[in-house]
Formats: structure tokens, sequence, C-alpha cells
């Protein structure tokens, strides 16, 4: 079934003092470990603040809703900040329709989200 | 001689039914849907729906062929679940059928997402919540084979002619 796969890269980088986790391929059940992994890695190197970047990232199904649900659940207790960019249309219908926008905000795009994060005032002062 | 030829009428039946439709029959492994999902937008773009019930009706399809391989067959890899593409005059048909080695509850397709309680663990499974936001009319069955079966239809009408009112439909 390789052909069918396509597995989850995800990689992990720094934008200002905002940490931006990029998604490459499906977000599925098969997806739980990696995000998590690099949430966690990311939470353990002191990020406060995150954006989920489903930018190539074009198939999510309920069980990868499920595993956002559990980040934002860690983003909060962890007093952390998160939004999410780069979904099409459809997918921010669907984040809102399940109620994950109330939990994060959702942007276009990945500047628009590190923007409303990290406004330029504070990231002159950081 | 009368019954074979109320079978044979049966048959053509049968096949007049069919014409013009797919019939997938994937293999019961997370990843084959994606299979069903392409073939399903080729004929729904094809029919002149719009890209955004597309994408609908492909999550939805999904969404309720994952709900086969994981709950109807129960992650059974010898199993199999069909899946019928019936393009009509005013509507796409889709049924996906597994070989139900478990019954779907029906409490489970009405369950609303509860996002605090998901929070906490305790929710879980809104696949079939979704597939009912998504599509025009879902509807659970046991198929006449004894498995699942769930019914998925998008309308072409438009606006308020379209069952429920709404502005989806087609373009043009």
């Amino acid at each position: 079934m390789a052909f069918l796969d396509d597995e989850l890269e995800v990689t992990t980088r720094n934008e200002q003092d905002v940490t931006v986790i990029d998604l490459k391929g499906d977000v599925t059940t098969f997806a739980d470990a990696k995000i998590t992994d690099a949430y966690r890695a990311a939470t353990v190197a002191g990020a406060r603040k995150l954006v989920l970047n489903f930018r190539r990232s074009d198939y999510i199904n309920s069980a990868g809703i499920a595993i956002l649900i559990r980040i934002v659940t860690e983003v909060n207790r962890a007093g952390q900040k998160l939004a999410m960019s780069g979904l099409n249309d459809h997918f921010q219908k669907i984040f809102r329709m399940v109620g994950l926008s109330q939990y994060a905000d959702i942007y276009d795009d990945e500047q628009q989200a590190i923007a409303a994060l990290s406004p330029a005032e504070q990231r002159a002062k950081s | 001689m009368e019954q074979r030829m109320m079978r044979l009428s049966r048959i053509v039946r049968v096949r007049s039914h069919l014409q013009g439709g797919v019939e997938l029959r994937l293999p019961s492994q997370l990843g084959y849907e994606k299979v069903a999902m392409d073939t399903v937008e080729t004929v729904a773009r094809r029919m002149g729906f719009v890209d955004e019930r597309v994408a609908a009706l492909c999550t939805a399809i999904g969404e309720a062929i994952t709900n086969a391989v994981e709950h109807g067959n129960r992650g059974r890899k010898d199993a199999l679940v069909r899946v019928q593409i019936l393009p009509g005059s005013d509507r796409l048909t889709i049924i996906v059928r597994d070989q139900g080695s478990r019954r779907l509850s029906p409490g489970r397709v009405l369950k609303e997402p509860n996002l605090l309680r998901a929070m906490d663990g305790s929710d879980e499974g809104w696949g079939m919540w979704m597939i009912r936001q998504l599509v025009d009319e879902a509807a659970w069955s046991v198929s006449p084979s004894g498995g699942n079966e769930v019914r998925l239809v998008l309308y072409t009408w438009t606006g308020a002619d379209r069952p429920g009112g709404g502005a989806h439909g087609v373009s043009g």
C-alpha cells in the first residue's frame, strides 16, 4: 500500500519568538506520534507561542482532528498560545464546525498567524 | 420459466440501476479510502458540483470508509469495503458497505462533538456526525448482505430548490 501512504512529515522551526510546526502529508490516525512528539519537543525547548502550519497538508480526518484537540488541551494546560495556518477553506469550515476555532485562532497563512501571536511591538521588545 | 424471467428482469433492473455508476471493492485497510475519494471527486466534478461541495463529499466518504474499516470490519485485513458511486439526474449517491463484524451504533450517528469532553478524553468518534453535516442526506442501515451500509446523497439542486434550502449545488 506504499503508493497510498502519504506519511506525515513534521518539521519545526523558529520565526522570531514563535515556533512553527510544519505539517506535510496526511493528518490521520497515523500522524499522532509525530505531531505530539514535535509539539512536546518544542514545549521542552521553551516554546510559548506556536503555529501549526497545514499549508502542505490536504487530507485531515476526524482522527486527525482528535489529535489536534489533544494538542489544544495540552497548550491550554501549559498556558501557551496556539494558532493554525495554511488550512484551505474546506478545513477551516470543518475546524469551525467542530469548535476547534474556539481554542486556536485560524489564519490563512503563516505570516498572519505569526503577526497575531507576536505583534511587531512585542517582537521589538524581545 | 416465469420465475427465471422474473430473476432476469430483476438482474436487468439492477444493471440498469448501475449503468453510468462505478463500484469499487477496497481492501479493508486505512489509506484505500483515498482511492474512493479520488474517484468520487472525479465523478462529482464531472457532474458540475462546486469545489466546496466536492470537498465536503470527499471528506464524508473518507470518514464513512474509515468507519467501515475500523468499526464495521474491525480491522480485519481479509475483509472488503464496497463503494458504489451512482450519479443520477438530480443527485449523486454513494453507498459504502462493510462486512459487518460489528454493527455501528445508531446512537453514535447523531453524536455531536463536545470539545470540552474531548479535551478530557471522554468524547470521541465524531466521524458519523461529521458525515451528516457534510452531505444532504446520510442514512445508516444493515445491508442486504448483513454488513453495515451508509448511503450518502448530494443533490444537484441549488438554493431554495434544494431539500432544506441553502446555497449549495452545482456550478453554472
